[in-house]
C-alpha cells in the first residue's frame, strides 16, 4: 500500500524531527564493509558532511551520489524518472556496501524496482545495503538527513532544500521489492523508523 | 601565459598582514567571470576562479578556491581547496577541502580532511587520509544472535 504526502498534508505542515537512536544495522553494515581493506561503500543520500567524514575513515574510498537532489531537479523539470538512473554507471559488483537510507520512501514501486536492479548489479558477492523506511507513525513528507556519529548514534537534520513525495510500505512489500537480496537483519525503532540490512547472495 | 592574463584581467590582492589565507604567502590571485583559461597553471600565490578554467593546476602549499561562479574542469593539487561553484575532476589536498552547499562537483577528492554542506550537488569518490586507526567504540557486532538457528529467517527487533 503506498500513501502520497499531499493526502497527508496536516503532518506535512508540523515541523518534525525524528528522535535520535543508536543504530545496531548501521553498525553492523560498516563492520561487514571492512572485510577488506580495499573496501568501498557507496552512499546514495542526501549530502552530508558528518556522514562523508564517518563512512570515509572507515573505508577505503567512499563514493557519494546524491540520489534525493537528483530526483528533485528531475521531477521539478518534469522529466523521466528513469534517466536519473544513468548516472549509477558504476561497474558491476563495485562495492562492498550501498547506504540508501529512506531513498526508497521516495520513489514509486516501479522507481524502486530499477533502484533494486542496479544495486544487484553494483554490489559484490555478500556485500550488504542498508536502507530505512518509515512506520506509518510517522510517514514525513519531510527530509532529513541521518546524521550518523561515533557509537553509532544518528541524529536527524532537516533538508529544508529537498521536498519530495513520501511513500509508505508494508515490510512484506518491501523484503518483495528486494527479493533478489537475502535479508540479514531488521529493526524497528522507537522512533518509528524501519532499518533493514540486505546482503547479495555469494553467487 | 597566466601572467599576460593576470596583467590584463584579472586581479591579484595584496594580503593584509595577519587577515590572510597563510603568513608565507602574499598575493592571492582572482580570474575573474569573463575570463576562460586552458592549460596548466602552478606556482606559489593561492588562486580563486571566478571565470572558466580547463586544464591542470599545482598549487602545492597553496589554497585553490572555485567561487559560486567558477567553472573548472581540471585536475588540482594544494595545500587546501574549497569548491562553492561548478567543478569536475579529481582534487588532490595535503590539508582540507571545503565543499559549500552552491557546489556542483563531479570527480575524486584525495584529502585529509573534507567538510561539506548540505545542499552540495555531487558525485564524488572521496578517500581521506588515514593518520590514526579510528577508535572503534563500534566493537565488532555478530550478525546473528548466538542461539539462531541455521537458515532462521529475517528477525526485527525493537531497538528501546
Amino acid at each position: 500500500m503506498s500513501i502520497f504526502a499531499d493526502q497527508n498534508r496536516v503532518r506535512s505542515e508540523r515541523s518534525f524531527i525524528p528522535e535520535g537512536y543508536t543504530s545496531k544495522i548501521c553498525r553492523l553494515f560498516v563492520h561487514s564493509c571492512r572485510r577488506t581493506p580495499e573496501s568501498q561503500i557507496l552512499d546514495l543520500g542526501p549530502v552530508c558532511g558528518e556522514n562523508i567524514e564517518f563512512f570515509g575513515s572507515r573505508v577505503k574510498r567512499l563514493f557519494v551520489c546524491d540520489m534525493f537532489s537528483r530526483l528533485q531537479r528531475c521531477r521539478k523539470a518534469r522529466g523521466s524518472v528513469a534517466k536519473i538512473w544513468n548516472v549509477l554507471d558504476y561497474p558491476p559488483e563495485s562495492f562492498d556496501g550501498i547506504l540508501l537510507w529512506d531513498l526508497i520512501d521516495r520513489l514509486g514501486n516501479k522507481e524502486t524496482d530499477n533502484l533494486v536492479r542496479l544495486c544487484h548489479r553494483m554490489i559484490k558477492p555478500k556485500g550488504m545495503i542498508m536502507l530505512s523506511s518509515f512506520s506509518r507513525q510517522i510517514l514525513l513528507p519531510d527530509i532529513n538527513t541521518f546524521v550518523v556519529k561515533n557509537n553509532f548514534e544518528v541524529s536527524f537534520r532537516p533538508q529544508h532544500h529537498l521536498k519530495l513525495y513520501v511513500t509508505y510500505r508494508t515490510n512484506r512489500e518491501i523484503m518483495t521489492m528486494f527479493s533478489l537480496l537475502s535479508p540479514v537483519k531488521a529493526q524497528l525503532n522507537k522512533n518509528g523508523f524501519r532499518e533493514f540490512l540486505l546482503q547479495r547472495p555469494a553467487s | 601565459m597566466l601572467e599576460k592574463f593576470k596583467s590584463k584581467h584579472s586581479e591579484t590582492v595584496p594580503q593584509k598582514p595577519g587577515g590572510g589565507l597563510s603568513a608565507q604567502k602574499d598575493e592571492i590571485t582572482c580570474i575573474g567571470e569573463a575570463i576562460t583559461i586552458e592549460g596548466s597553471i602552478s606556482g606559489k600565490g593561492d588562486l580563486i576562479i571566478q571565470g572558466n578554467l580547463k586544464g591542470t593546476i599545482d598549487l602545492s602549499g597553496q589554497q585553490f578556491t572555485v567561487g559560486t561562479k567558477g567553472s573548472v574542469q581540471a585536475d588540482i593539487k594544494a595545500e587546501k581547496v574549497t569548491i562553492s561553484g561548478k567543478m569536475k575532476g579529481n582534487v588532490t589536498a595535503k590539508g582540507k577541502v571545503e565543499i559549500t552547499k552552491t557546489a556542483d562537483f563531479e570527480g575524486e577528492i584525495r584529502a585529509k580532511r573534507i567538510s561539506v554542506e548540505d545542499g552540495a550537488y555531487m558525485k564524488a569518490v572521496i578517500e581521506l587520509e588515514k593518520d590514526k586507526p579510528v577508535k572503534q567504540a563500534d566493537n565488532k557486532p555478530t550478525l546473528y544472535p548466538k542461539n539462531a538457528k541455521p537458515g532462521e529467517g529475517l528477525t526485527i527487533t525493537e531497538n528501546k
